[in-house]
């Protein structure tokens, strides 16, 4: 007994382990298996209209589709190359689970005389179906032997050897068809939308009027459906959608509508009337049989007219608990495909928020729109929303909510009509729903029209815009309005009346006005110390970001005031700057001097003026910017104003230098600009001459030290505690010039470690100057921004003579009397001082002593020449100080 | 059927089942009906053939059984009479070598004649029918007839009872590629009760999984690039075909061993022993040792009904080379008709020849050189000769024709040993996945070889051990045949190799 629970346990983790592994390597594709997955996991009573056969139906046929123009509920149960017999088998499984009010059936391989469909179709109809008496029948009709047709059923010899493809969905089986929403099952269109037309040759099929048998299999699988269907009393569709069909294959076709006929089944042969469906066999396909974006929604639409034309079919867009009605089944609540997370105030100047939603971009298309609009302010025609066609030649369409007077809100829908809103309160709450070409419009909870049948002319490939129109899609914008919206919410589906009623609009952080626009002057910005440019090559960074991005907004009003000195030296002389680089967009704000005597001022869009300037002779500069006008003062005096509208620029203002086109620091300038301050708001021209020009205080001019310094007696390391600080500062100006001539006592086969250190052991940036023994058989010499060179020495270098001479970052190394290597390297200012025999850390504390023996060492301020350098390097014989 | 398809796995548990329900009278026809069943599974005709062998070899031993006892009372009776005995047993061998000749060398036999009549141009014979080969005939007719010269030699009693005999002829797990039985072993055991023990299931399906991961897993991963290599030889050379002649050495033995296994452990589930076919062949220290360990129950086959009635060794040393000289040509006509397998044989006989006459002269020469022959190592250095001589000659066993052959051995002297890291290993039938899973696979044969060739039983030793570690090893056994077999509609069940013959 005891053995017995034993196998039984054993047993069952066995099929634990294996119904684990097997949903791991179960095939997963979207037609068949998660298809029929996905029918499973729906709930009772909600599929209308069950579709089931081959890719024919699958990728030609789009039930979303369907739902969206008329609410017609229907499941595409299909699969690749499904033959009648697998259809057959479907439909009775789904009938299982679903009470359609009518079932369509593609016949499309009635038409070709195979008896088995390959392998892997085969599997595909028939792995997911669940295990009962019809996935055996199913499996012993798809396969030509039981053995393939038990392997089948069994699953685990068709897809063991996945075992080397899996990846990493494989492992969330259970949740693969959860994750497949019903607008992934249904919209195969995605798959074919980059596809490019291919067009398809068609015979005179309208001429074929005998039929061809079809075969013995497919004809008994044929009329078994129909006996199914009558006897389930579900009404059957047999359809075969359009494909390049050849003459025999359309035969068949017809054998189809003589059975359809004889049993008195309705049955669409779509070849035969291809006009009838819209469908061009030039533009809309992408191969022989199957339908392109173009393609889809034209035969979609049509066969959705046919069905509901010959059908009772409900529209249930409007009950909401539908699981079609948010197009995703377990979605969330809110299953808007656009949501505002901030309100919109415009600035009638450049603001507008692009959302992406091309609401007509399928003219038949249906969606819900909720807004909430504030009408305290602005009146006249200010736009809230823009998704309109004003395109010169295309004519007026889409939607574009407008306040046409003081009192009244334009909505224009469908074909420029306007639909007119009595503005009664503050803030009006709007909602419009458009259904195919339907509209109906709510204002602050009243119903102002309902399915007012408004059609476009044409699809529109823009996008809805916040406080703008445009041209054309993505094109220049215009009509910039000072509206406020103050919540938006999109659905790309039809909404319930509850919803709509029940929605309130968020209580969203409202959007700060573009800089100055409130009127007040305020500072934002004052220079903490004079700016004396040396074009950069003496202090690095010589110049000043402010961090004021003055051009971020269009309609910013702002206030500069400055007291310049024009340069007197040559090279770039950019006093300050917040201007675009990039060729053809040149916009912003640049000051510039030009030649010698000339002040250049360039603001807007690239709108340059010229002023007579006197190098060395300071003067007062004050730029005012009220939305596109320029206000220049010299010296308190207006000597020009500028109207000039630009782009936003989202670049920072930078005193002393520019950024180029790919945003990098450039034209680091000689100019001094004495005083500077930045207020938003607009200063007229009476405070702007009250204004005092006091010059900022001299910023401390940092005098590079002398590094002069001779050792005294030969160093002997000891390893402990030995060390020379010499007190010479090698980089607290970077960029000065120095010459150490130094003779190192070289041990070959030890490893003495450092003879003289400037160094700083800043992780991330370690920088100075260092030589040291690292290796048994080399020194090694850092430069600049820790730059290594190392000299491959030998044992009979006993006495190693070198000179380093450094100009700016140009390092020269002499060693013997010639050059041994140049290394250019730059780095920051480094406050150390240069050691002997030891480093130190960032604290000042010694360490790292080495046995290093430095024989000579002598340090001159500048650099030499090379002659100059090369003499100095050489060994000495016999001439030693020491 | 094969033991590798859908229908032995719905054949044998029905079959198991059905045994332990029924009563012990009524067992032997249910193993004879439900045998026959598994034979007719490939061709229902040729059970005919199954039958008529059978029958002969049956009414042989009634007429040797009788012919013995008359000679015996007429020697007692100091009179003389035709030696019958003999005569029936030259007529079975006969019949049998016959049918087998018939089925089985026919074809060839034509071939080869019309070769000679070539030479000598003649016009060629076209035999007036195509035979198809029936499966296992090699193994159930020699099984057979060892039954009659057991019964000649006085080794077992003449069985009466035809249904029994039937049974033990056509007994299905071993009816197609062995081991060949012999009625002194597997005959008696018709008559023992076979009470349901546990113990036995549990071995037997153990020793069946592994010969499944020998035959599907192994064999039939490493059949894919051997096929390769052998079909297209002249696109491969060096490291390449090197790589393909171990991996032959490696698919032929999963598949036969793991062919033997599978009808042995399928055999012990229904309480029955039969004998050990294999005992880790390439851990041979010499062809001798290795002929002692591969395919052990035809090879015991060949001695006993050949070898000593040929003489032996007992003629002389001569004698001795010559009788092992036909003994292997004979096995190597046992494979198969075609010159390859002849060829085959013909090597194996040779090495052990040339191995014997310089016995004496190794000896001394290691000796000599101070050689330290009872060492580890040196076993080393034995076995991996022996491995080398085995695998040149396994590649005339596999290579399509004896050109294929000699072109594959020619083409191993290419030194190409970049084939190893550019790449061109992945272009020779597997990816990556697939050849970790082959060296894996093959790491577990040999593993396994070792602890059981240092004497470790394995099924035993594993019996021991706490349940989950059984467990454990359990699920990843058949995991592993369930993931990484080759079986499915991805490919054609392959049949096991020894089925041709």
């Amino acid at each position: 007994m005891k053995r017995g629970m034993r196998i039984l346990a054993f047993l069952l983790v066995f099929m634990v382990a294996y119904t684990w592994i097997d949903g791991i390597l179960h095939t997963k594709t979207t037609d068949g298996i998660g298809t029929m997955k996905k029918y499973y996991e729906l709930p009772k009573d909600t599929v209308d209209v069950l579709m089931v056969g081959s890719s024919h139906m699958g990728m030609n046929v789009n039930p979303t589709q369907m739902w969206d123009e008329h609410g017609i509920a229907a499941y595409n149960l299909w699969s690749g190359m499904q033959p009648i017999w697998n259809s057959y088998y479907f439909v009775k499984e789904g009938l299982k689970y679903q009470n359609p009010k009518l079932v369509v059936v593609d016949v499309f391989l009635c038409s070709v005389l195979n008896e088995y469909s390959d392998s892997s179709a085969a599997l595909k109809s028939v792995q997911a179906m669940k295990m009962s008496l019809d996935k055996l029948g199913a499996a012993v009709a798809s396969f030509p032997t039981w053995q393939q047709a038990a392997e089948a059923i069994w699953g685990m010899p068709t897809y063991h050897t996945r075992f080397d493809e899996l990846a990493k969905d494989d492992f969330t089986f259970d949740e693969f068809a959860q994750e497949l929403d019903l607008v992934q099952i249904n919209a195969n269109s995605t798959l074919t939308q980059e596809q490019p037309p291919y067009p398809i040759r068609l015979k005179d099929y309208a001429s074929i009027k005998d039929s061809l048998p079809l075969s013995e299999k497919s004809e008994k699988y044929l009329r078994k459906l129909i006996d199914l269907c009558s006897s389930k009393d579900v009404p059957l569709l047999l359809i075969a959608a359009p494909f390049e069909a050849t003459e025999d294959e359309f035969r068949r076709l017809n054998r189809v509508g003589e059975i359809a006929a004889e049993k008195g089944v309705a049955y669409l042969n779509c070849l035969a009337d291809l006009d009838a469906y819209d469908v061009d066999p030039k533009t809309d396909f992408w191969d022989v049989g199957h339908l392109n974006a173009s393609g889809i929604p034209k035969f979609t639409r049509k066969l959705s007219h046919y069905l509901l034309a010959q059908y009772d079919l409900p529209d249930r867009r409007l009950e909401e608990d539908h699981i079609w009605a948010n197009g995703v089944i377990n979605a969330a609540d809110d299953s808007s495909v656009w949501k505002m997370d901030q309100q919109f105030t415009g600035d009638g100047v450049s603001r507008y928020i692009d959302t992406g939603v091309k609401l007509y971009e399928n003219r038949y298309g249906s969606w819900t729109l909720l807004t909430s609009l504030d009408m305290t302010q602005h009146p006249g025609e200010e736009v809230y929303m823009s998704c309109f066609c004003e395109t010169p030649g295309e004519g007026n369409y889409g939607l574009l909510i407008r306040r046409k007077t003081d009192d009244r809100l334009a909505v224009k829908l469908g074909n420029n009509i306007d639909v007119d809103i009595m503005i009664d309160s503050d803030v009006i709450n709007l909602a419009i729903v458009k259904n195919v070409e339907k509209y109906t419009v709510y204002a602050n909870g009243k119903m102002i029209v309902k399915d007012y049948e408004l059609p476009c002319p044409k699809s529109y490939a823009g996008t809805l815009l916040i406080g703008c129109q445009e041209l054309a899609p993505g094109g220049e914008k215009f009509r910039h309005s000072c509206t406020t919206v103050m919540d938006l919410k999109v659905y790309q589906n039809v909404q319930g009346e509850s919803r709509i009623l029940g929605w309130t609009p968020a209580q969203l952080p409202a959007m700060a006005a573009p800089l100055g626009m409130d009127g007040q002057v305020k500072d934002i910005y004052v220079l903490p110390e004079q700016f004396v440019g040396d074009s950069g090559s003496f202090v690095q960074n010589a110049y000043i970001d402010t961090g004021l991005k003055l051009y971020e907004e269009s309609a910013a009003s702002f206030t500069i005031l400055s007291r310049i000195t024009p340069s007197v030296v040559d090279g770039d002389k950019v006093f300050f700057s917040t201007f675009s680089e990039v060729p053809g967009e040149y916009r912003g704000l640049l000051v510039r001097q030009l030649e010698d005597q000339l002040l250049n001022v360039i603001v807007g869009n690239n709108h340059g003026i010229t002023l007579p300037c006197v190098p060395g002779q300071m003067m007062d500069l004050a730029i005012v910017k009220t939305l596109n006008q320029y206000a220049v003062y010299v010296d308190g005096k207006l000597v020009q104003q500028i109207d000039s509208a630009c782009a936003p620029y989202a670049g920072t203002l930078l005193i002393g230098a520019q950024r180029d086109g790919d945003g990098n620091i450039f034209r680091q300038s000689s100019t001094c600009v004495n005083s500077f301050a930045v207020k938003s708001g607009v200063m007229d021209e009476s405070e702007i001459q009250k204004w005092n020009f006091t010059d900022a205080p001299m910023p401390q001019v940092r005098v590079a030290t002398s590094v002069n310094y001779a050792l005294a007696s030969r160093f002997l390391g000891n390893g402990q505690d030995r060390y020379i600080d010499t007190g010479v500062q090698l980089y607290d100006i970077p960029q000065k010039d120095w010459t150490m001539a130094v003779t190192l006592n070289f041990e070959y086969g030890k490893n003495s470690g450092v003879y003289l250190s400037c160094f700083s052991e800043e992780v991330g940036n370690y920088r100075g100057f260092m030589i040291r023994q690292e290796a048994e058989d080399s020194i090694t010499i850092l430069v600049g921004n820790a730059l290594s060179y190392k000299i491959q020495l030998s044992e009979m270098d006993r006495t190693v003579r070198l000179v380093v001479t450094k100009r700016g970052n140009q390092y020269a190394i002499y060693r013997n009397g010639s050059l041994e290597t140049s290394l250019e390297s730059s780095c920051d200012s480094y406050e150390g001082t240069l050691l002997i025999g030891c480093q130190e850390t960032t604290e000042g504390e010694k360490f790292r002593f080495s046995t290093a023996k430095v024989d000579e060492l002598t340090m001159t301020d500048g650099a030499l020449t090379d002659e100059q350098a090369a003499e100095l390097s050489t060994v000495q014989e016999g001439v030693s100080r020491f | 059927m094969l033991f590798n398809s859908i229908e032995f796995l719905l054949f044998f548990p029905t079959v198991v089942l059905a045994y332990y329900l029924m009563p012990g009278k009524l067992r032997l026809y249910w193993l004879l009906v439900t045998s026959y069943v598994f034979y007719m599974g490939w061709n229902p005709t040729y059970a005919l053939l199954l039958l008529f062998s059978t029958g002969v070899t049956f009414v042989s031993g009634l007429l040797i059984g009788g012919a013995k006892k008359r000679a015996a009372q007429l020697a007692e009776e100091g009179r003389k009479s035709l030696p019958w005995a003999k005569i029936w047993v030259g007529a079975s061998f006969t019949i049998n070598l016959a049918i087998l000749f018939f089925y089985k060398y026919f074809d060839f036999a034509v071939e080869n004649l019309n070769a000679v009549l070539g030479l000598f141009g003649r016009e060629a014979v076209k035999p007036a029918f195509d035979v198809l080969l029936p499966v296992g005939i090699s193994f159930y007719i020699f099984q057979a007839l060892s039954y009659t010269a057991d019964v000649y030699r006085g080794d077992v009693r003449v069985e009466k009872n035809f249904f029994k005999y039937a049974t033990f002829v056509s007994f299905f797990p071993q009816l197609v590629a062995g081991p060949i039985e012999r009625s002194s072993h597997l005959l008696m055991q018709f008559d023992e009760e076979k009470p349901l023990k546990m113990d036995n299931i549990r071995d037997g399906l153990l020793l069946m999984v592994w010969g499944f991961f020998q035959k599907i897993v192994v064999a039939d991963r490493a059949a894919i690039l051997v096929n390769q290599v052998f079909n297209y030889s002249s696109y491969y050379s060096g490291f390449e075909v090197v790589i393909a002649m171990l991996l032959f050495a490696v698919q032929i033995y999963g598949d036969f061993a793991g062919y033997s296994n599978i009808a042995i452990g399928a055999a012990q589930v229904m309480g029955f022993d039969l004998m050990d076919n294999f005992r880790r062949p390439y851990f041979a220290t010499s062809v001798g040792d290795f002929w002692r360990r591969w395919h052990i129950s035809l090879s015991t086959w060949f001695r006993d009904y050949l070898y000593i009635p040929l003489g032996g060794n007992r003629k002389g040393k001569v004698r001795q080379y010559i009788n092992l000289m036909i003994v292997f040509l004979c096995s190597g006509l046992w494979h198969g008709a075609n010159w390859t397998y002849i060829i085959w044989g013909g090597l194996n006989g040779i090495y052990q020849v040339i191995g014997r006459v310089t016995k004496p002269w190794r000896t001394r020469l290691m000796v000599r050189i101070g050689m330290k022959t009872e060492s580890f190592s040196h076993r080393v250095l034995q076995s991996l000769i022996t491995f080398v001589l085995i695998d040149i000659a396994w590649v005339f066993f596999r290579a399509n024709t004896l050109g294929d052959a000699m072109h594959i051995l020619g083409s191993v002297f290419h030194f190409n040993p970049w084939v190893l890291v550019d790449g061109s290993l992945l272009n020779m039938g597997y990816d990556q996945t697939e050849w970790v899973v082959l060296l894996l696979g093959i790491a577990v044969l040999l593993v396994l070889g070792l602890l059981q060739e240092s004497g470790l039983r394995l099924r035993q030793g594993l019996a021991k051990q706490e349940m989950w570690f059984r467990w454990v090893i359990y699920l990843l056994a058949l995991g592993a045949v369930l993931l990484f077999g080759i079986y499915g509609p991805g490919f054609d069940a392959a049949a096991f190799i020894y089925f041709q013959f």
